[in-house]
């Protein structure tokens, strides 16, 4: 029994001491509270100080007895409220400036061909300059005070306005024009520094676009093979039960790669083409009796290099998935300053992750 | 005429005596000075001095030493950081190392001032001084050197240097 109370009793103890050991902090004094409003101003934290500065007005308010002649209300808090207001009107002002940039960002009308790379790389470096001139000119006309400026260099505010010119900029652009275009983009030294961080995405695109190329070479001699089946399908007289089962088990198949590819976006829809190729495989008259194994079988043999072929394509397509899906996360990571990291995914993007 | 002159030669030290005796003293003119700082924290240097130079605009330094070894601050010991608050031109030094508040009062045109030491605590809560915090409290015109301390209630410095419970 006793073993059991001592334990509580020390942890009561403990508590206790806990209790009065907070019970002795200091409450702070105007003193500290001015100090500390002064260093978040400072350090660019407009709603840290705000708070200080109110914690401040509210004790002398409590306690005149802590300000004897005004001191702080009317000589020393003044003028860190007056920076404060000038901040946070600069603050507002750019918010104020990034919304409506957002909002007025229209990209060239997109063109995937080469010949607009050009266009695109000339309104990226006209509208980045253009906003930042348009950016900095607000700033000189909210606040004349070099160091109040340095100050608000270090706000979220200025921080979002940095990325809209060094990313959203860019990032608009590639939803718009695709993101081989942010790729290809180079040699405005305006966004020479941005461009760095593509480049490497530039190589990783360039073999892509060749895997994608194959794939497309791929795709087009699975259509020329689905163009012979049903040619071959039309010759038959009769099909065995075993066969035809085996007929609509690759069929599915080639379905579902189909579906895949077509929900990445890559290659045309050929669900007409297979949609024919069943009603083909159901029209000819099965036929127990007959043994295919002496029987030419040249749709066959089409549809064996057919499928394996599709799935081929199927399993590039999914390399290619996986390799912009791993980019779009790369892209929407917290060191790549996206804000809407928690936005919602787009209807494309939500077919293309789920492919 | 001899009689006369004896009643002038010791009639005249009385007279001109009474006269001295009667005019007023010269008058210095006074005008209304309150001298008082914020808290200003400094640094004791390894020979036991602190600069003001620290905190501009002010400028000059005190050598502790004394203060320091009152306190048991040994030259071997780490150097404290004390904390001054200028009060009615005297000068108020605390330190958490410190058992007192230490007075500082200069002596204009010298460099030299006269100190002596405030306890806060007696006893056994002589040495339990710690998170000291010097400010000014009061009223217009009748302000305290406010003394806050984790280990007890505030005390107050009065504009004459008395200590008290509360600010009158």
């Amino acid at each position: 029994m006793t073993t059991v109370r001592r334990p509580a009793l020390l942890l009561c103890l403990l508590l206790a001491a806990t209790c009065l050991r907070a019970g002795e902090q200091l409450e702070a004094d105007p003193h500290e509270l001015l100090e500390s409003a002064q260093q978040r101003l400072s350090v660019g934290d407009l709603r840290g100080c705000a708070g200080e500065i109110g914690r401040l007005r509210a004790l002398i308010a409590r306690a005149p007895q802590w300000d004897p002649e005004g001191v702080f209300s009317n000589h020393l808090m003044p003028p860190v409220v007056a920076a404060l207001a000038r901040l946070e009107a600069a603050a507002g002002a750019l918010d104020e400036f990034e919304r409506r940039a957002l909002r007025d960002l229209k990209p060239p009308d997109p063109g995937h061909d080469m010949d607009t790379v050009g266009d695109y790389t000339g309104w990226a470096a006209s509208v980045i300059k253009s906003l930042r001139v348009e950016r900095d000119g607000i700033i000189r006309a909210a606040l004349s005070d070099p160091g109040e400026r340095a100050i608000l260099t270090r706000t979220e505010s200025y921080a979002r306005t940095e990325r809209l010119l060094e990313i959203e900029v860019l990032m608009k652009m590639a939803d718009t024009a695709g993101d081989e275009v942010v790729g290809l983009l180079s040699g405005d030294p305006d966004i020479e520094s941005i461009l760095v961080r593509f480049r490497q995405l530039k190589q990783e695109l360039i073999r892509v676009a060749a895997e994608r190329d194959d794939l497309r070479r791929q795709l087009g001699e699975s259509e020329e093979g689905s163009r012979a089946l049903r040619e071959a399908l039309d010759l038959r007289s009769s099909i065995a039960p075993s066969e035809c089962d085996r007929l609509r088990s690759r069929l599915d198949r080639y379905r579902r790669y189909d579906e895949a590819l077509l929900a990445a976006g890559l290659g045309p829809d050929r669900s007409e083409s297979i949609r024919a190729l069943a009603q083909a495989v159901e029209e000819i008259p099965q036929s127990g009796e007959i043994d295919p194994a002496p029987r030419p079988r040249g749709w066959t043999l089409i549809l064996a290099v057919l499928v394996p072929a599709a799935a081929g394509a199927g399993l590039v397509a999914r390399l290619l998935i996986v390799r912009r899906g791993r980019r779009q996360v790369l892209r929407r990571l917290p060191h790549r300053g996206r804000r809407d990291i928690d936005a919602p995914i787009r209807q494309k993007d939500a077919g293309r992750d789920a492919a | 005429m001899k009689r006369r002159c004896r009643i002038l030669l010791f009639g005249l030290p009385f007279v001109m005596a009474a006269d001295f005796g009667c005019a007023t003293p010269p008058v210095q003119p006074t005008l209304t000075l309150e001298q008082h700082t914020l808290r200003i924290p400094l640094a004791v240097g390894s020979d036991g001095t602190v600069s003001f130079a620290e905190r501009p605009p002010l400028i000059g330094r005190i050598d502790l030493s004394p203060i320091l070894a009152a306190e048991g601050i040994g030259t071997g010991a780490p150097p404290p950081t004390v904390q001054i608050v200028v009060h009615y031109g005297r000068l108020y030094v605390a330190a958490d190392a410190f058992a007192a508040i230490w007075e500082i009062t200069p002596r204009p045109g010298t460099t030299t001032a006269a100190y002596r030491s405030i306890p806060i605590a007696h006893g056994a809560e002589a040495r339990a001084m710690s998170d000291i915090r010097l400010s000014r409290y009061g009223s217009s015109g009748s302000s305290c050197l406010r003394i806050d301390h984790a280990s007890g209630d505030p005390l107050f410095i009065t504009a004459r240097g008395e200590t008290r419970d509360d600010c009158p």
